[in-house]
């Protein structure tokens, strides 16, 4: 009796592993099931998610992981594989620091590449030699030429020279980015400036891009005339520049001039070196240089000067623009006392709306759409006072402010002339990790609570269809969210991010 | 554009299984494909729209996304520039919301896809793209359950083409 209890025991015992083991297989199925009957479509499309994210843009680690290459996706199951293989742009990216072997599967599967040139840890592993079996030149969709500095650059320009023989006929982005760093293993031959050697800039010169759009460049001047008329949106970055460097207004407006169809700028100081006032181009207007421009991206960071954006602004006609935007970022500079970061934001400001534009009563008249990102730089009210009425027909407004930010909205704005044909207005605020910034009371704050208020009367606002408030900061309570409720109803729309 | 009329306007919406629910206009037509419908049926308050190929769970789950994103501006057509600056950053409250098992996670993919919701879609998509980043075949076949069906011919094939990865 006692045999047969312990067999039924055992039995029992291994009838429910048994059952436990089809069940966790049961739910793997299902798992599979779900992951199997997406769309050939929606598969694409992570994907494509997934191939994006491979490339890194942030300049300071700017790479593309070969493990993230669309052949890892292509060994994963026939399916998998099927697809990958059809989409020729999974495999547009190929970078020269790619194995040979992977470089040959990207080439047969993708004719018109994104060539990516990445910086090379030192001079011996620059890869130039890939440069002679992918693709001919002809058929880059984009190149991205990011290199260490000038001496990197020489090893691939004097690669490229005998293979470069008419247009890029399908160049539709190209950047030039350097790093002006040093390499320990070498003595440097060039200097380390914005400016190419002559040699390597008359080569830049003879390129010829008919259908490039998009041009970026990352502490690169060029002052020989590029061929790339068709360009319309033109990005620039200066940081960290060398103190033998010197921004000269008369290469800007070359370049300006080499490329008439530009409609959006995007330009990103963030350096002290400014420019020559010795050597201001003697033209009356300036401004023509930029007949298109509507829109501005302008950023300002660390200890740039105010001249910086003086001269620079000189260029511009902000009568033409339609949208700005403004990225304001304290950079390295102190703004850990209190007062500091709120003197910071108001000289830009000022620079911006005042200094650079010193007679003229409208500079901003036909910007309609507004973006002030300077998350880590509380503003003042004079400073939120003077831009918003120096933006008098501004109809989206996207702000990113730290929760320190003075900003209360007064009758004194909007009889400026501000918020007179206000749409939408999108307030995202950020917390500041100061030191200071712990001791503000806890409670309301005045950024949410009351500086709105104006805006919800009717009598200077009907035309507000929409105001956002995107809340990074855990400590405001439901009160500012109650309290923006009654006054805008359901134009509100609140998210605690 | 919708009227002040819509905004205050109900829309009955029925499940696979049966549920019926009942949302705000401006809460339903974050769904293209339910806009559409309520274009093609007019003014008639009554007719609820079926949706056969979403369960009741689902359903709820899209509806706490399309609540929470009601005002949101309607994504913008892609340019070939912003492909290229796609990333896979997610908001901090899609984040949150897309914390569910792999079942629902499909599930929700599947009805952001029917339903035409293109940003709940990416939000998926990319929470996806998210796990399968930087795993190797193997690691993504256990993670998602997936067969490895190859034949040996092309489990040779594959092998020779990742021949790069095993001198690294």
């Amino acid at each position: 009796m006692k045999d047969t209890k312990k067999t039924l025991s055992k039995l029992s015992k291994s009838l429910d592993e048994t059952l436990q083991a089809v069940t966790k297989a049961t739910i793997k199925d299902c798992q599979a099931a779900d992951f199997a009957c997406l769309p050939d479509d929606v598969l694409v499309h992570i994907f494509e998610m997934y191939i994006d994210d491979c490339v890194m843009q942030d300049y300071g680690l700017f790479y593309i992981p070969p493990e993230n290459s669309p052949q890892v996706l292509s060994s994963v199951c026939k399916r998998f594989r099927e697809i990958v293989h059809h989409i020729p742009n999974l495999w547009r990216h190929i970078s020269l620091l790619y194995p040979k072997e992977l470089l040959r599967l990207h080439k047969e599967r993708c004719a018109n590449p994104s060539v990516h040139i990445l910086p090379a840890r030192d001079i011996l592993h620059t890869r130039v030699e890939t440069l002679d079996v992918i693709h001919p030149y002809k058929q880059w969709r984009e190149l991205h030429l990011h290199f260490v500095n000038e001496d990197h650059a020489h090893h691939y320009f004097e690669r490229l020279k005998p293979l470069v023989k008419g247009p890029f006929h399908s160049l539709e982005y190209l950047s030039i980015s350097n790093n002006l760093s040093e390499d320990t293993e070498i003595e440097g031959e060039y200097d380390t400036s914005i400016y190419l050697d002559e040699e390597h800039m008359s080569f830049v010169s003879s390129w010829q891009m008919p259908k490039l759009t998009h041009l970026e460049l990352r502490n690169s001047m060029p002052f020989m005339p590029l061929q790339c008329g068709n360009v319309t949106r033109l990005s620039i970055r200066l940081s960290d520049l060398y103190e033998d460097d010197c921004l000269e207004l008369s290469d800007f407006q070359d370049l300006f001039g080499w490329m008439p169809k530009i409609e959006s700028l995007l330009i990103h100081f963030d350096t002290d070196v400014t420019f020559n006032t010795e050597d201001t181009p003697q033209t009356s207007d300036l401004t023509a240089s930029l007949p298109r421009l509507t829109h501005l991206d302008l950023g300002i960071e660390g200890d740039t000067p105010d001249d910086t954006i003086i001269h620079f602004m000189t260029l511009i006609d902000t009568r033409r623009l339609t949208r700005l935007a403004l990225k304001l970022r304290s950079g390295n500079l102190n703004t850990h006392s209190e007062g500091q970061g709120e003197a910071v934001f108001e000289m830009w400001v000022d620079t911006l709306f005042l200094k650079a534009s010193p007679g003229d009563s409208a500079p901003f008249t036909r910007v309609e759409e507004f973006t002030l990102d300077a998350v880590d730089l509380p503003g003042s009210s004079p400073s939120f006072e003077l831009i918003f009425t120096s933006l008098p027909n501004v109809r989206d407004i996207s702000l990113k402010i730290p929760r320190n930010s003075n900003f209360r909205i007064t009758r004194q704005w909007m009889e400026g002339g501000a918020f007179q044909h206000l749409r939408s207005l999108h307030v995202e605020v950020f917390m500041v990790k100061n030191s200071w910034e712990h001791e503000s009371p806890v409670g309301c704050h005045p950024l949410l609570y009351s500086g709105f208020d104006v805006l919800s009367n009717g009598c200077y606002c009907g035309d507000l269809e929409e105001m956002e408030v995107r809340n990074r900061v855990p400590c405001f309570s439901a009160k500012e969210k109650a309290r923006l409720q009654n006054l805008f109803g359901e134009r509100l729309h609140w998210v605690d991010c | 554009m919708s009227t002040t009329e819509d905004k205050t306007r109900k829309v009955k919406l029925v499940t696979s299984d049966n549920e019926e629910f009942e949302v705000d206009w401006e809460v339903a037509t974050r769904s293209v494909l339910i806009k559409h419908m309520l274009e093609d049926i007019g003014e008639s308050e009554e007719q609820a729209i079926p949706l056969p190929n979403v369960t009741a769970n689902v359903l709820k789950k899209v509806l706490e996304w399309c609540e929470h994103h009601r005002k949101d501006p309607e994504p913008a057509p892609e340019s070939s520039d912003d492909n290229r600056k796609r990333t896979l950053e997610i908001g901090d409250w899609d984040a949150k919301f897309i914390q569910v098992d792999q079942e629902m996670l499909f599930e929700i993919i599947l009805a952001a896809n029917y339903l035409d919701i293109k940003a709940l879609l990416d939000v998926g998509c990319k929470t996806v793209a998210n796990m399968i980043k930087g795993k190797q075949p193997e690691e993504i076949r256990k993670m998602f359950n997936i067969v490895n069906d190859f034949t040996p011919e092309e489990e040779a094939q594959i092998k020779k083409e990742n021949e790069w990865a095993e001198d690294r």
